[in-house]
């Protein structure tokens, strides 16, 4: 069920009527949040419901077991680690090993029949709950806290709708005592939950799938044309219209989680004003790179921070692991590989630590270096193939230009959108003066009401074409 | 300040309320008609009740009216913007016609974008929830009142010309008309047609696959017809150039296959509002002159 569906405004509705009745019992509020965020799976998934409730509880028997039987715990968390990856590997990655069997078997002319491929098809947000769920199993071995016994409980973190299907992935030790009493909902709490929601929908209605018939169009051709300057103009778009998309889920994720009393955390942070590629992924997926962060980089890096040698194979482990969680094909690792690229030369030449440390304008020079660089992934990241990938490369720095006001005049809302989410981010990071601040706050007081009752109506009126939310594909 | 707080949400639903009530009334260029997603609806709940279906992308949906060919037969048109000869669509609109009519006819709208691979599967059936055709089949008033507003037209507003841009009403029958001001800057440029027919080529395996059908629905008795829809001089030359598509050797490879190719004998006669769809009162002169060729009008 998609944020910006009608149904899920009926859905959230009728959650929200019965919701008052159960909030304040422990036990009803989480068979409340369990049975609700299975019909919410449900919706399109029904056929997958059963592996987000096995795999669940797997790790919820696993934990339980760590609990019981320190001495084997180790035994158990193999267990939990072994269910999840499998079920991920399983439904994510086999079809694309079967592929490169294929591939290789094809080349080496073997001669054998080519094996068939699974296609079990690819269940919703299952990349997010089996991390959340090996979060759970992993927190517990470490003695972060201790496993809960009762399984509703453990379905409620596991399976709550607001984030099940895109994020932000919540770490068990932080979250789950979050469910052990009813947070009360103050008039801020409300407003604050509002705000996030509005400018979520807005950010995927309006911004993300307006531009995307753009970018769609550009990489729905199965050979590449267009001239450099169009194919720069669609990387803009794209990122805008991935950017918009999944934070747009997230903000609306986190706005529904504040109406029922619960915090998730904050998933992106203007990340395209990033002056480095190292602070770029401090402020993009940001759940997902603190996952990475404390459940592969640290581990691989171990203990001693100075062994850089050690650092760069966890970071190009890390970001490998990004690649494949994203997708099973060539072209994420090729995304993954040209992080890595750019990330290496950064820490080689330290030369925008540099800018940033001279002063506010080349802080400014770092962050348009950081954009240049971190921009051309997008076509790793959106393109269907690795051909279609390197054509659309080469066309980046082809040099062949045509003029971008030309472009523009063809697709002004598209420029309009892209200069409005740079722009906004650009007066984020501007470094307002305290007196003009505390006025604005002031000011926004009276005139939020009407500024959210304008996003809204635009985000239902001006919709645009697009479908369903990116990031349920991973 | 505290009751600052708690009057907010008030003003938000007051002043949400009357804004989009204020946008659902005035806005002053609509889509007109019954929704496109409504419209969608309709046609993939059709089984089995026509005499006639045409078939084909939104050439063939704009500029073959059902209700200029015919008062007394069925006729249905099953053809959707952006579409091509995919397996599924063509069994799709095979079994719209009834089996037991008198005569059954079906109705090949081509477009070299028709034989193309440019979808990955045929939208309006694809991926359609439960949920989405039961809220277009019973609540469509309700939904139609926020049908989306166009960037288009939205722009137009914008640049003080709510006139300027297309309009597009779509019907019960599955057809729909459309027509544009497009002012003093004269009908957009064709390049676009260029560069996206550029990254398409005609798929010869769907090509067979469209001939096969045509020989299968001869085959059970059923007459088909194709005709090449009229487009402008320009971008009948696009589809030349760029897909070397001969309206001559595919009509051949169609009377081969045992359909009748109908020939439109001058297609500069009908004139399109964005090169690709006739005006209205152009599209119901072309139907009704089609609708002769195949007998299928009122004696």
């Amino acid at each position: 069920m998609d944020f910006n569906s009608v149904e899920f405004v009926g859905f959230i509705a009728a959650f929200f009527l019965l919701w008052p009745l159960v909030r304040k019992n422990n036990t009803a509020r989480w068979t409340y949040l369990t049975l609700a965020s299975l019909v919410f799976y449900s919706w399109g998934y029904l056929r997958f419901v059963w592996l987000l409730l096995l795999t669940g509880l797997i790790d919820y028997l696993a934990s339980i077991a760590m609990d019981r039987y320190p001495q084997r715990k180790k035994l158990f968390l193999w267990l939990s680690l072994g269910s999840n990856l499998g079920v991920l590997a399983l439904f994510k990655y086999v079809d694309f090993i079967i592929f490169n069997v294929n591939e290789l078997m094809h080349w080496s002319s073997a001669g054998s029949e080519p094996f068939p491929y699974l296609r079990l098809g690819l269940p919703l947000g299952i990349s997010f709950y089996t991390f959340e769920s090996m979060s759970y199993s992993i927190d517990v071995y470490r003695g972060r806290f201790k496993p809960t016994y009762n399984i509703l409980k453990f379905y409620a973190f596991l399976a709550l709708f607001p984030r099940l299907a895109a994020g932000p992935i919540v770490r068990a030790s932080t979250f789950v005592p979050q469910l052990d009493r009813y947070n009360p909902i103050t008039p801020l709490k409300w407003w604050n939950g509002t705000r996030l929601i509005v400018y979520g929908l807005f950010k995927k209605a309006v911004l993300a799938d307006q531009v995307s018939g753009l970018v769609d169009e550009a990489f729905s051709a199965t050979t590449v044309s267009g001239s450099m300057t169009y194919w720069w103009f669609v990387l803009l778009c794209f990122g805008v219209q991935i950017y918009c998309d999944f934070s747009g889920y997230s903000d609306i994720g986190r706005g529904i989680g504040k109406w029922m009393g619960l915090e998730f955390p904050q998933n992106f942070n203007h990340p395209y004003f990033s002056e480095t590629t190292t602070r770029y992924w401090q402020r993009w997926h940001m759940s997902l790179m603190a996952w990475l962060r404390d459940y592969v980089y640290y581990p691989v890096a171990g203990k001693d921070f100075r062994n850089k040698r050690r650092a760069n194979i966890a970071m190009m482990v890390t970001l490998l692991a990004s690649g494949f969680w994203h997708g099973a094909a060539w072209n994420y690792l090729m995304w993954a590989g040209w992080f890595a690229a750019i990330m290496w030369y950064e820490r080689l030449t330290g030369f925008q630590d540099r800018l940033i440390r001279r002063g506010e304008a080349t802080r400014f020079v770092a962050m348009a270096i950081s954009f240049v660089l971190i921009a051309p992934s997008g076509i790793f990241f959106r393109a269907s193939s690795v051909t279609q990938a390197l054509q659309a490369f080469g066309r980046l720095y082809s040099f062949d230009i045509t003029s971008p006001i030309e472009i523009v005049k063809g697709h002004v809302f598209e420029a309009g959108a892209v200069v409005f989410v740079h722009a906004r981010s650009f007066w984020f990071h501007l470094k307002i003066p305290p007196k003009f601040n505390r006025m604005r706050r002031r000011m926004k007081l009276y005139t939020e009401p009407y500024e959210l009752a304008a996003l809204l109506t635009m985000a239902v009126f001006l919709r645009g074409p697009g479908h369903g939310f990116v990031y349920f594909v991973f | 300040m505290k009751k600052l707080r708690i009057t907010r949400p008030v003003i938000l639903a007051l002043a949400t309320a009357l804004s989009m009530a204020l946008m659902a009334r005035f806005w002053p260029h609509k889509i007109t008609g019954m929704p496109e997603e409504r419209w969608n609806q309709i046609k993939s709940d059709w089984h089995h009740d026509a005499d006639v279906v045409i078939l084909g992308d939104s050439r063939s949906a704009s500029d073959l009216l059902p209700r200029e060919m015919s008062s007394t037969l069925r006729i249905a048109n099953f053809a959707f913007p952006g579409n091509a000869y995919l397996d599924d669509y063509l069994s799709r609109g095979l079994a719209i016609l009834d089996p037991s009519a008198k005569r059954r006819v079906l109705i090949i709208g081509m477009s070299s974008k028709t034989l193309t691979r440019s979808l990955e599967g045929w939208p309006p059936v694809a991926a359609r929830s439960w949920s989405e055709v039961w809220k277009w089949r019973h609540l469509p008033e309700l939904l139609g009142v926020f049908a989306r507003i166009t960037k288009w037209e939205l722009v137009n507003t914008l640049r003080g010309k709510p006139e300027l841009g297309t309009w597009r009403e779509f019907r019960a029958d599955g057809s729909f008309v459309g027509g544009a001001v497009w002012g003093n800057a004269g009908m957009p440029p064709v390049e676009g047609a260029r560069s996206y027919l550029a990254g398409h080529a005609i798929d010869e395996a769907i090509v067979a696959e469209l001939m096969r059908t045509v020989a299968k629905a001869r085959a059970d008795g059923i007459e088909v017809y194709g005709v090449r829809l009229p487009s402008s001089t320009a971008v009948d030359a696009i589809e030349e150039e760029v897909h070397h598509f001969s309206e001559a050797d595919f009509a051949d490879k169609f009377r081969g296959a045992g359909g009748t190719w109908i020939t439109v004998p001058d297609r500069t006669d009908y004139q399109t509002y964005d090169h690709s769809h006739l005006i209205q009162p152009d599209a119901e002169r072309f139907s009704r002159w089609f609708a002769e060729q195949l007998r299928l009008r009122d004696p």
